[in-house]
């Protein structure tokens, strides 16, 4: 067992681990954050993304003891107050139908844009590639992403104007 | 299972020595997490080098481009010195697994792992690279980097550590070019790595990887010396796709895809890539 120190949303949390242990059971299972998923268990779904010094991971596969002190954002640590400018556009665009994927989409998606705050439509599309939805068909969560890269870049956090805006691409 | 963090590479080294074949070494950790969930009973010690701090420097010295083994597959997409002596890496980085997969990943993990379509290793292939290897018993030797290379593992000692790759830092066209089933986040059914040195309108030294095509990533050594010395163009690039394919691929059926299919791919990719070089070198000279 390995004394472990993690800044989870914010918040410094001593815990002793089995080295072998996933950040993802950390978290699930002796934290309580229970907004990070269990998909596959091998890295391919993304459900279980979380950010780890802002880069996203795949918590399933990444080893509970390299989270030592580092910053772990959950989607229980994204919404400062009001909700994430991509949380909101989720819930005014329907991106989602069973939102078992969802938590792990938006922290992709934010990720995303913290790194490249203006993507286009295939910037967005590759970005989440990692994260697999078999619900949506993906239009709306691009829709989305593309709609909270609008509203971040415009200081924006008022809601969605009722309209039904077509993805654009965008240099 | 005993945990360690070392913070120099002498003392994992010295754990290497000391649990050989029972450790393992955590770099990414991507391949590693489900193996030890599937089976943990043959392993004694853990060791984390992670915070060995020399193995994730990028660093050019004297035209070599030296690249940790733990530099993530991330980080060597928009590494400035990577993109700018070893654009090639560069290139098949940014198209390892997706976004959260290549935080984690690492080129000395990606190599060791053996996959026979390995982006990371075609590349360094076609690349010349070498690798450093070391141990507390032998000190540090350096093999090509088609020397590590297994089916499905590498040819380390149990005592030994992947430390860094070198690669030779030139003015080389290159390129890279893969087919998967999906067109992102898959492994690649076959790729193909060029990398072309120029003489004037003369080409003066081809290097051609290929992977998914043998049991490891493979040089092209028929495509690559029917360039060798010739302009190369439209028939000479058509000429080179059809060796690589029918002279250098050896491939085999698999679940993924039969070894007729991914002969006609390495023809395709092939001339994808070799148009991709003509075209900058055309772009280079024009300019």
């Amino acid at each position: 067992m390995h004394p472990i120190v993690i800044r989870v949303n914010g918040a410094e949390r001593a815990l002793v681990v089995d080295p072998s242990v996933s950040l993802l059971h950390v978290l699930r299972d002796e934290l309580r954050l229970t907004g990070t998923k269990e998909g596959c268990g091998t890295g391919y779904c993304g459900a279980c993304t979380v950010l780890v010094d802002g880069a996203p991971v795949n918590s399933c596969l990444f080893f509970a003891v390299d989270a030592d002190r580092k910053d772990v954002t959950t989607i229980e640590g994204l919404s400062r107050g009001a909700l994430h400018a991509v949380q909101q556009a989720f819930v005014e665009r329907s991106a989602l139908q069973c939102g078992f994927c969802t938590p792990g989409m938006v922290l992709s998606a934010a990720a995303l844009l913290a790194e490249r705050p203006h993507p286009n439509e295939e910037d967005v599309r590759a970005g989440l590639a990692g994260n697999l939805c078999r619900c949506t068909g993906y239009q709306s969560i691009v829709r989305a992403v593309l709609e909270a890269s609008e509203r971040i870049a415009e200081g924006d956090q008022a809601p969605l104007a009722e309209r039904d805006a077509p993805i654009r691409a965008r240099a | 299972m005993l945990y360690f963090e070392p913070n120099f590479l002498d003392e994992a080294l010295v754990l290497l020595e000391r649990f050989g074949a029972r450790s393992r070494v955590l770099a990414g950790g991507t391949l590693l997490a489900t193996a030890l969930r599937a089976d943990a009973a043959d392993v004694d010690a853990l060791v984390n080098v992670k915070r060995i701090r020399e193995l994730s420097v990028v660093q050019l010295a004297e035209s070599t481009l030296r690249v940790g083994a733990l530099v993530t597959a991330h980080d060597l997409a928009r590494d400035a010195s990577v993109n700018a002596h070893a654009p090639l890496l560069a290139k098949a980085a940014a198209t390892v697994g997706a976004r959260q997969l290549r935080t984690m990943a690492t080129i000395g993990g990606n190599v060791c792992a053996g996959h026979h379509a390995s982006d990371l290793a075609v590349s360094l292939l076609a690349c010349e690279a070498r690798c450093t290897l070391s141990s507390s018993r032998d000190g540090s030797r350096s093999v090509d980097v088609g020397h590590l290379l297994r089916p499905a593992g590498n040819a380390l000692a149990p005592h030994e550590l992947l430390v860094a790759f070198e690669l030779p830092s030139s003015g080389a066209r290159t390129a890279y070019q893969k087919m998967s089933i999906r067109r992102a986040f898959e492994m690649a059914l076959v790729s193909v790595a060029a990398r072309l040195e120029f003489s004037g309108a003369l080409v003066d030294g081809a290097c051609i990887a290929l992977g998914g095509v043998a049991p490891t990533p493979i040089r092209a050594a028929a495509a690559e010396s029917v360039l060798a010395g010739k302009v190369l163009g439209e028939q000479l690039i058509g000429e080179a796709a059809r060796l690589a394919a029918e002279s250098d691929a050896r491939p085999d059926d698999d679940l993924r895809a039969s070894a007729d299919y991914r002969r006609q791919l390495v023809v395709v990719l092939a001339r994808q890539a070799l148009a991709d070089v003509l075209r900058q070198h055309r772009q280079a000279t024009a300019a």
